[in-house]
């Protein structure tokens, strides 16, 4: 299959943020829920992999995942870059993610608190790198890489980047440096 | 379409173009025939205005081209690997080779208009006197036809031209040349040079001498050409023209004659020969698209296809007179096939420099010459290696996902500030081996009904032996760079190192003053076809440890004025 067949649709995509919870509860559970389905995830997949970002890369004083649209250009590289393989391995592990969540806490993953989510979600990354070597921490490892090289090779993520330098310089102060960054040209 | 010109020359890479500007800026008719499509200079296959968010797939090509098996080569390489330039390699998938199951060789080509100079490595190094000299002193592959001296007026045209940014190193393994303003060098990369400076007279840490404009010249400007920006996208095509290619430089300068045709989807089969007058009668190429086959006419034939591509097509223009490929009556046509071997990767801290930072993406690393050549007194080896090397930039805590760590503090250990760090890759030589060779396979043919080349070569025990003490050597110049935290690591003895890697294939069809043990003269003409020319890395005798295209330009711009001057006495 030709590489160029499909047009890559990254660009700024939007959150559906649904009212399906009473909002108090949401403000709780800080939870994003969509709606509609996306262009390869369900709804329900789309809110967890929402989350899972969030949790991942959270906003703090930078941008995080969900500034940079992580997830919704997740769900668009569903489409023009996974095999078919890597798109039953990935909705495989978010049906997992959800059934092991609920073993774990006795509890809906999207009804857990954040705070909840965030200690399984933890959880999950520990046994991954640490004990398990399973399909779902294959998987797990998978959707981490994505949503870091996503995250982390965005627009969002780069301020300091610049297409067009204008030349090189290798030794310079922290305020030189500054005042390259301020004019955006060398 | 005319079919009958002065000139037929075979490729558009970086050679072609060269071949393509001197004979048509000395009045001949000229056609360049490029197996590939046409990619316009700044067109649309030019992805360096992308910023790594807007690459299709974030750039990744899409997984079900490695699931299908494309691309099987420059996936192993990796880096190349990406979206921002893909089209500019070949899917072996769709344009097989053979190579012996044991001995894996990675062939990295380019089929466009402007092949591989679209995607070179822009480092440009002159050989020295020595390299030159290698094969004659030593007694390994065919001593070169030529030296340095034959050479070094056209390293300065070559590089006139092109435009080198580079210093004046005065160093006679890596002689100097045309150089415009050279690219600075880190804090680090400075610290270090100046180190080892202090401890060897033999060994220098000196910037690499990049084909990227710094100072361009009226006739660079004239072309369209300006200054490099330090993007360092130079793979993606360089909307600036700031890197020198046949799109950039070459060709618009053929084009301005008048005297260019370029024909594009034209797979060179054969250079067909004329019995009677025993010269080359032109070539029969295969339209890609079409699959029909036409003959061009030309009163000379330079074969510019690239190393290997050049001996594929030699190979099959069989004759009665050249049953086993044309101007093969040595036998030695596919033999000493050559190429660079990296077996050490070395990395170590640099201390302080906590307060200096780098900006921009220059285009090019620093280097290390080869200082090894003859001198034998620690080495049970012959001929030598240098380093590529690099300390651009300062490193930074990179976000990783391969280690456990995710929130807020994952996210803060990303970006900081850390030590600059120094990477070093060995380049060795590979000595000229006449079983390391080159053939058509019996039975395998592409789509085109081309046989497929097998590629039969790998590195032996002087190879492995420099890699040993590449890997002493290395250590103990960090050392005495004042490096920390060194770390060195060199390819098992026992492990698999394939030919190809290093891209820097030559040889196939060497040059050499006997008839009977090469297949080129030292003007790179046939020395059973006088009017066939092969200028392309296949002339290599032997292939020395630095980047060999500003080697190739420069044997091709005195091929071509030499076979411009028997064309005009009608000698050929």
């Amino acid at each position: 299959m030709e590489i160029n067949r499909r047009i890559f649709l990254g660009a700024m995509l939007y959150v559906v943020s649904a009212s399906v919870l009473p909002s108090e509860l949401k403000k709780v559970l800080k939870l994003n829920v969509f709606k509609s389905d996306a262009a390869f995830f369900n709804a329900d997949q789309m809110t967890l992999v929402y989350d899972l970002a969030n949790i991942m890369i959270p906003t703090t004083n930078t941008p995080g995942a969900s500034d940079s649209h992580t997830a919704q250009v997740l769900d668009e590289l569903m489409v023009s870059w996974a095999s078919s393989s890597t798109q039953r391995q990935f909705t495989n592990f978010l049906a997992q993610f959800q059934s092991k969540a609920k073993g774990a806490n006795n509890s809906n993953y999207f009804s857990l608190t954040k705070k909840e989510r965030e200690a399984f979600v933890e959880y999950v990354d520990g046994n991954a790198f640490e004990k398990d070597r399973n399909e779902f921490s294959t998987a797990y490892k998978r959707i981490k890489a994505l949503i870091f090289h996503i995250h982390y090779s965005s627009e969002e993520a780069n301020p300091n980047f610049f297409l067009v330098p204008g030349g090189y310089k290798g030794n310079l102060t922290e305020s030189e440096l500054s005042a390259i960054h301020k004019r955006k040209y060398l | 379409m005319n079919k009958e010109y002065d000139v037929i020359i075979v490729g558009s890479g970086i050679t072609g173009g060269w071949a393509a500007k001197e004979f048509c800026e000395r009045g001949f008719n000229t056609l360049v025939l490029e197996r590939g499509r046409n990619v316009e200079h700044r067109g649309p296959e030019y992805k360096d205005f992308q910023a790594p968010w807007e690459l299709q797939n974030r750039g990744m090509p899409d997984e079900e081209l490695a699931d299908n098996g494309h691309y099987a080569t420059l996936r192993k390489k990796g880096h190349l690997y990406k979206t921002d330039a893909l089209h500019f390699f070949v899917d072996d998938k769709k344009h097989p080779y053979s190579f012996p199951k044991d001995k894996p060789f990675m062939w990295t080509r380019g089929y466009q208009l402007g092949g591989r100079s679209l995607t070179w490595g822009r480092q440009a190094l002159r050989w020295s006197p020595m390299d030159f000299q290698a094969n004659a002193k030593d007694g390994h592959g065919i001593p070169w036809p030529i030296s340095y001296d034959d050479l070094a007026p056209w390293y300065s045209y070559v590089e006139k031209f092109i435009g080198v940014s580079a210093n004046k190193d005065g160093l006679e393994t890596l002689p100097d040349g045309e150089f415009q303003t050279p690219w600075e060098m880190s804090y680090a990369e400075q610290y270090i040079s100046n180190n080892i400076a202090k401890r060897y007279t033999d060994r220098h840490l000196i910037i690499g001498r990049a084909a990227n404009l710094t100072s361009p010249s009226q006739e660079q400007t004239a072309l369209g050409r300006s200054k490099c920006q330090a993007r360092s996208y130079c793979r993606r095509g360089c909307t600036f023209g700031a890197y020198f290619s046949s799109q950039s430089a070459t060709l618009p300068a053929a084009q301005k004659t008048g005297n260019l045709t370029v024909v594009t989807d034209a797979i060179v089969e054969r250079v067909d020969y004329d019995e009677s007058s025993k010269k080359a009668l032109g070539v029969t190429v295969i339209d890609t698209n079409t699959k029909e086959r036409r003959q061009y006419k030309s009163r000379v034939v330079f074969m510019c296809a690239s190393s290997l591509g050049t001996v594929q097509v030699l190979l099959n223009s069989k004759s009665e007179t050249f049953p086993t490929g044309i101007a093969n009556a040595s036998g030695m046509l596919g033999r000493y096939i050559l190429g660079h071997v990296t077996g050490v990767v070395a990395s170590a801290d640099v201390p302080g420099g906590e307060d200096k930072f780098a900006f921009g993406r220059r285009p090019i690393a620093t280097y290390i010459p080869n200082y090894r050549h003859e001198k034998r007194a620690d080495a049970d080896f012959v001929r030598g290696f240098g380093f590529q090397t690099t300390a651009q930039h300062r490193s930074s805590t990179r976000p990783t996902a391969k280690e456990k760590g995710i929130g807020i503090i994952a996210k803060q250990n990303v970006g900081q500030p850390g030590p600059w760090r120094f990477r070093a890759f060995m380049y060795g030589e590979v000595l000229p081996y006449y079983d390391n060779v080159a053939t058509l396979h019996p039975s395998k043919k592409d789509e085109w009904g081309m046989p497929l080349l097998h590629i039969d070569a790998e590195i032996k025990e002087n190879e492995r032996k420099m890699i040993k003490q590449a890997a002493k050597d290395i250590e103990e110049m960090l050392e005495a760079g004042g490096c920390t935290n060194i770390e060195v690591a060199a390819t098992p003895q026992s492990k698999h190192i394939p030919m190809g890697k290093q891209v820097h294939e030559m040889g196939g069809a060497c040059m050499g003053s006997d008839p009977n043990t090469s297949v080129l003269n030292g003007w790179g003409q046939a020395h059973d076809v006088p009017n066939l020319f092969v200028t392309d890395g296949a002339c290599m005798a032997s292939c020395a440890t630095q980047n060999p295209s500003l080697t190739y330009m420069a044997i091709t711009a005195r091929a071509a004025d030499y076979a411009s001057k028997l064309l005009q006495r009608n000698i050929i």
